[in-house]
């Protein structure tokens, strides 16, 4: 199956004088599976309800191969749904709610039971296809929500956090399979969460939304690495903040640190150290490093990774996290230590 | 077993005994077969089941009473799941005011509506008419209905029919898919209660109807001037249909609930 291109363009929708999405533009390649990130509130439902029809857009286009969907209704949309609360029809055996898209489409009875049987093999529920939803667990219950959505291959695949009403082992097993999924049928994914582990572990691109806007859309490494924004390197894990001073021919100095840093990009106002790039020195300092010096006020022990928190002469703390498969020593706390890091992970900051 | 304080369980049978007390009074004096209203009854036989069971009038009137409910009952339904699905789930202003005007008839003493039905009836020439009489009784059905079904309408998943749409169903078919199968017990029970509310009403009855009578209507008439026990019969007869038919419809609502989560 090959799946669909979709785009938004202009895409703004309000409620009364709340602005749920605004100038909205996305453009999701054919099979790609991207993900819409974002706080409570910040626009994903709105964005994929009126992907699938349920919600109109206040103005702006949705496209889905360059078919324009307005006032197209869902039925005629041909895009797969699944839930976050599952949405199993109750009365209906597991096999009929799987069925239930192919009977829409008038798919002959005999196509129906074979189609039927792989979506539910594929979701390893073959043996639960006599059984009521009421009569499975919630893992299972969004199995068969995974498998109703793709049994019509729609080329277009919703999913609305829709996992995160399972505790975090089922999540990360379900997690897993929806991207062997995504790969066997090669369907254009749309999936939306709140949760950042989940967006950085399935996605090919993740778009992180805020207020109804798209700050930021990148493939999870470059997001994570490059965060172009104060918000995006405070949303994606964690990370240091340090303003910029003099941001001047190729180099601006680092007040916090007392150094000064090679800076291309001269827009830039402030940079993100994420704690793992920073390294604590004890011995002599490489000289292809930056190096600044600080004083560790405290130690917080991870198991794998130790994090400490270094006080810097300026009065700033700042995290640095180890992993503890080196040979070095870990310095105590109290210990004023050398730290380096490479200025090509400082990823400059426009805001 | 969990151990039971004397005093609740007595007040327990108090309360029952205060409930079936009618009932208790009514069922020996059915199968007396002195010739007036006497209780204790001193002589037991079927004397007056046999003079209700043959007497054309009572059986007309039983009759009509029966499809006068049934018919009442069931326009009260499907108006009343109608207007519950039309005011839909969000609470606004106009279903507030709506939904006020449904449940009004539960509201308004039944003899006020006797009233208005009755002038209505006999401007349009339609008073003395069964459909007219049916159209009442569905009126002050229809609260319950409205009642009963939307609060089990409430209470079902949005995202259901949304699932449905998604899957390539219409609106109605998603309707008939994803919302009815959940909402047909309370369907159901209102139903039945729409029936009931029916079947035991006499002052629109009277009001409205002269020669037709329904089954109250001809207790009231009969009551009126003689007391003999036929009443008691009829009564008990009464009970008996009731009991079997909401015993009945519970066993349907359950299986219907049942279906939805074995
Ligand atoms: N039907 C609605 N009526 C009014 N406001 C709404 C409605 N749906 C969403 N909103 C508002 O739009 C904004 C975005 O909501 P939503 O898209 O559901 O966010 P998310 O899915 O990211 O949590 C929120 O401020 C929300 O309150
Ligand atoms: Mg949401």
């Amino acid at each position: 199956m090959q799946g669909s291109r979709v785009h938004f363009e202009n895409v703004t929708k309000s409620f009364g004088a709340t602005v749920a999405l605004s100038d909205f533009n996305l453009d999701i390649a054919p099979g790609e599976f991207v993900t819409l990130l974002g706080a409570s509130g910040s626009g994903k439902s709105t964005a994929l309800n009126i992907l699938a029809g349920f919600s109109d857009a206040t103005s702006g286009e949705v496209f889905i191969d360059d078919r324009p969907l307005t006032g197209v209704a869902p039925e005629h949309r041909n895009v797969g749904m699944v839930f976050q609360n599952f949405a199993l029809f109750p009365h209906k055996t597991v096999a009929e709610n799987v069925a239930f898209p192919l009977k829409m489409r008038k798919v002959a009875q005999a196509e129906i039971n074979t189609r039927v049987k792989a979506a539910l093999d594929m979701v390893q529920l073959g043996d639960f296809a006599a059984r009521k939803p009421a009569a499975l667990s919630g893992g299972q219950r969004q199995r068969v929500a995974l498998a109703r959505a793709v049994v019509f291959e729609p080329p277009v695949l919703l999913m609305d956090e829709c996992l995160s009403a399972l505790d975090l082992k089922l999540r990360e097993e379900l997690q897993e399979e929806i991207r062997r999924i995504h790969r066997e049928i090669g369907t254009t994914v749309l999936f939306v969460t709140h949760d950042q582990t989940e967006a950085l572990t399935m996605s090919d691109r993740i778009a992180i939304l805020a207020g109804g806007e798209i700050v930021q859309i990148d493939a999870p490494e470059a997001l994570y690495d490059r965060p172009r924004t104060r918000f995006v390197a405070d949303f994606i894990g964690q990370s240091n903040m340090f303003d910029l001073a003099n941001v001047v021919d190729g180099k601006a100095s680092v007040p916090d640190m007392g150094i000064e840093i090679p800076m291309p990009d001269a827009n830039a106002v402030a940079i993100s150290l994420r704690p793992e790039r920073i390294r604590v020195v004890l011995g002599d300092a490489p000289t292809d490093k930056t190096i600044f010096e600080g004083t560790v006020q405290d130690e917080t022990f991870y198991g794998p990774v130790v994090a400490q928190m270094v006080r810097l002469s300026s009065g700033r703390l700042l995290e640095v996290r180890s992993q503890r498969s080196g040979h070095d020593r870990m310095p105590h706390t109290g210990e004023a230590i050398k730290l380096a890091f490479d200025p090509a992970d400082a990823a400059p900051l426009a805001d | 077993m969990r151990e039971r304080n004397p005093l609740l369980l007595a007040f327990y049978v108090l309360v029952v005994l205060f409930l079936f007390f009618p009932i208790l009074i009514v069922v020996p004096i059915s199968f007396s077969n002195g010739r007036f209203l006497s209780f204790p009854p001193e002589e037991f036989g079927l004397r007056w089941y046999k003079a209700y069971f043959s007497d054309p009038v009572w059986m007309s009137a039983t009759f009509r009473s029966l499809r006068v409910a049934l018919g009442a009952s069931l326009l009260a339904t499907f108006v009343g799941t109608l207007s519950v699905v039309g005011l839909g789930r969000r609470r606004s202003k106009t279903s507030g005011i709506l939904t006020g005007i449904f449940v009004a008839p539960a509201i308004v003493p039944n003899i006020i509506v006797a009233l208005g039905v009755f002038i209505f009836a006999i401007r349009m020439g339609v008073s003395d008419n069964e459909l007219t009489l049916i159209c009442a009784h569905a009126a002050i059905g229809l609260p319950f209905v409205v009642l009963m079904v939307g609060t089990a309408y409430r209470q079902i998943d949005p995202t259901l029919e949304k699932a449905a749409r998604i899957m390539g169903a219409g609106p109605i078919q998603a309707f008939l898919t994803a919302t009815l199968p959940p909402l047909t017990p309370a369907i159901l029970s209102a139903g039945i209660f729409a029936f009931f509310v029916s079947f035991d009403e006499l002052i629109i009855s009277l009001f409205l109807m002269s020669s037709a009578e329904t089954l109250p209507m001809r207790i009231w008439n009969d009551l009126r001037f003689e007391i003999n026990p036929t009443i008691a019969a009829v009564s008990v007869f009464f009970v008996l249909v009731t009991t079997v038919a909401m015993t009945g419809a519970e066993f349907l609502r359950r299986r219907a609930e049942a279906k939805q989560n074995d």
